[in-house]
């Protein structure tokens, strides 16, 4: 490849990256500020909001995001992949920005909660129909002996979006104030979202059309009815079932495993410090993502399907001993007979709001020989009418250094299984499809398998924690990992079998 | 390999009968559980709904299509 091809290639990538990347900041920045957005438009004593913020938390991730991938991919299949791609970068950032517009409950009433969900749905449509259109259009701009490594970058900014959406919320929270972020401060990320999206415009429209995909247009071998031949058509769509349970179902789960669930599971199981444990992840982020571009680079050279099928296989294999070490560096019970020193700081009974309820606040803090320190809170309202006390506890654990960079490490190696099975996926589903149906057929099989089986990781870990709970397993913290275990081993051993390494089936 | 593609599609097609057994009996107790709030039935009408009909019917089609050989190397 030439120096001029490289550098027009470079501006490809990079502009086709910072669209997508705005859009799942976009996207993200819902779920970071789900608590604020449920406070202002879906008041949880109101069952009616509560239901529509129900429905805006899953239907955008889940029903609408493959229905996204159905309707844009079919465009993009139809009038071209630039045009496609504008549209679902304009509706995700107009959506986003409107978002932050919208009154709030107690100001409009239901049409507060009303808009917002139509909006977060039309957010998960433009998601569904965007990256497919960004996989395709730099992997038909790509030479075929590099399209693993140039499609990698698509493959971070997932992560890198995730990253931006925590960045500026953390800036504006600390510039405006907890205070004034909370009561309109929150709007700010949402607003600048449009800032954002007119520049990847710009910079998008300057972009020329996929040369591959003028190409079959030339020729007038455009699809007519793409969705049919993508799924209506046996040679296909068994092409589309071998992606889905052969590739993106297991590397959904390893993808939401490694980023979302490992923050869940060190916040919530492990108790440990909200800002610590975003440092945590925030660390293993930054080590992880480049790896995306290696191991996509490296399909081009040893083949992209035992790569992702043995990042998937190490996850399957090692996830529970990962989880079980992380709970073990964590856990301060063993830690007791070190305690260098103690203290009940208070226990105030305070009168609230002018009633006669009391609430009773319990703040223990231990600091242990090895630099561990552990801070519980526990907040008991006892009400006047002698009804039963409602008990909050928080508990919160400062790791020491050692036992920090351990956990950093544990979750970075789950980045690299992530690495390994989501690097090299954009450049194997492109390769699996035709250019004449090729958006279509690569955008639902990834929006099934990563909205659908790896959105329904959290749920699905907490079902099975609960089940084993009841049946007083002794290690019930880790029965979530059985839902990416199993889906994971099922990935593997159907890819094993019927994918075939080919890395130029299609150009 | 194109023998073990058809072996195969008996524990995919039995894997689909045993998702769509274990889905459907684990979401229709827990939507008809008294006390259950919306936040606890959505994602089981979504298993019910969209998880389900893609498993089973995705993974019979295909465990269908390799027992009649249409994964098989001549055909790839």
């Amino acid at each position: 490849m030439s120096v001029n091809n490289t550098k027009g290639l470079t501006t490809i990538i990079a502009a086709s990256s910072v669209g997508t990347l705005i859009e799942w900041y976009d996207f993200y920045i819902f779920g970071s500020l789900a608590t604020i957005i449920s406070t202002q438009f879906f008041p949880q004593t109101n069952p009616t909001a509560a239901f529509l913020s129900t429905l805006a938390t899953f239907a955008a991730g889940f029903v609408v995001r493959p229905f996204g991938a159905l309707f844009f991919g079919r465009l993009g299949d139809l009038i071209g992949r630039k045009y496609t791609f504008l549209v679902t970068l304009v509706i995700m950032g107009l959506s986003t920005f409107l978002i932050g517009c919208i009154p709030s409950f107690s100001q409009i009433g239901y049409l507060a909660p009303a808009l917002v969900l139509i909006l977060r749905l039309l957010q998960g449509l433009a998601l569904g129909g965007e990256y497919g259109g960004a996989a395709t259009y730099v992997a038909e701009h790509s030479p075929a002996a590099h399209r693993g490594f140039w499609t990698s970058w698509i493959q971070t900014t997932a992560t890198l979006g995730l990253f931006l959406s925590l960045v500026v919320i953390l800036l504006t929270r600390k510039t405006l104030g907890v205070e004034s972020f909370e009561d309109w401060g929150w709007r700010v990320p949402f607003l600048l979202s449009i800032v954002m999206v007119a520049i990847s415009y710009i910079i998008r429209k300057r972009m020329s059309e996929s040369p591959v995909f003028l190409k079959v247009k030339a020729e007038g071998k455009i699809s007519t009815n793409p969705l049919k031949e993508s799924f209506g058509e046996k040679y296909n769509f068994k092409y589309v079932l071998l992606a889905l349970f052969g590739a993106t179902m297991g590397q959904g789960v390893i993808w939401y495993t490694g980023q979302f669930y490992a923050l869940s599971f060190i916040q919530k199981v492990c108790n440990i410090e909200f800002v610590q444990s975003n440092y945590i992840v925030a660390i293993a982020l930054a080590i992880g993502t480049p790896l995306f571009v290696i191991f996509g680079s490296l399909s081009d050279r040893y083949g992209r399907k035992w790569i992702m099928l043995s990042g998937i296989l190490l996850g399957v294999i090692c996830y529970r001993p990962i989880y079980e070490k992380m709970f073990i560096t964590a856990d301060i019970s063993e830690k007791m007979s070190k305690v260098s020193y103690q203290k009940i700081v208070n226990t105030i009974p305070s009168s609230l709001n002018g009633s006669n309820d009391s609430l009773y606040i319990t703040t223990t803090s231990i600091v242990f020989a090895d630099s561990t320190s552990f801070l519980e809170t526990k907040k008991e309202t006892k009400f006047a009418d002698n009804s039963e006390s409602k008990i909050e506890v928080k508990k919160a654990t400062n790791l020491n250094n050692s036992d920090f960079w351990t956990m950093v490490f544990l979750v970075a190696i789950q980045l690299v299984f992530v690495a390994m099975a989501y690097g090299p996926i954009a450049a194997f589903l492109v390769e699996l499809f035709p250019t004449k149906i090729r958006y279509t057929s690569m955008s639902l099989p990834y929006h099934i398998g990563n909205g659908i089986f790896g959105g329904l990781m959290p749920f699905m870990a907490t079902f099975l924690v609960e089940i084993s709970r009841k049946s007083g397993e002794s290690q019930p913290y880790l029965a979530g990992l059985w839902y990416p275990i199993i889906i994971g081993a099922v990935t593997v051993f159907i890819g094993a079998i019927f994918i075939k390494e080919n890395k130029s089936k299609h150009d | 390999m194109n023998k073990l593609k058809r072996i195969t599609s008996i524990p995919i097609i039995a894997l689909a009968f045993f998702a769509v057994y274990w889905g459907l009996t684990n979401a229709i107790e827990k939507i008809t559980a008294e006390n259950a709030k919306m936040d606890d039935k959505m994602p089981w009408y979504i298993v019910l709904f969209v998880l389900l009909p893609i498993t089973f019917g995705g993974l019979s089609i295909m465990g269908y299509y390799a027992f009649k050989g249409e994964y098989d190397e001549s055909k790839m």
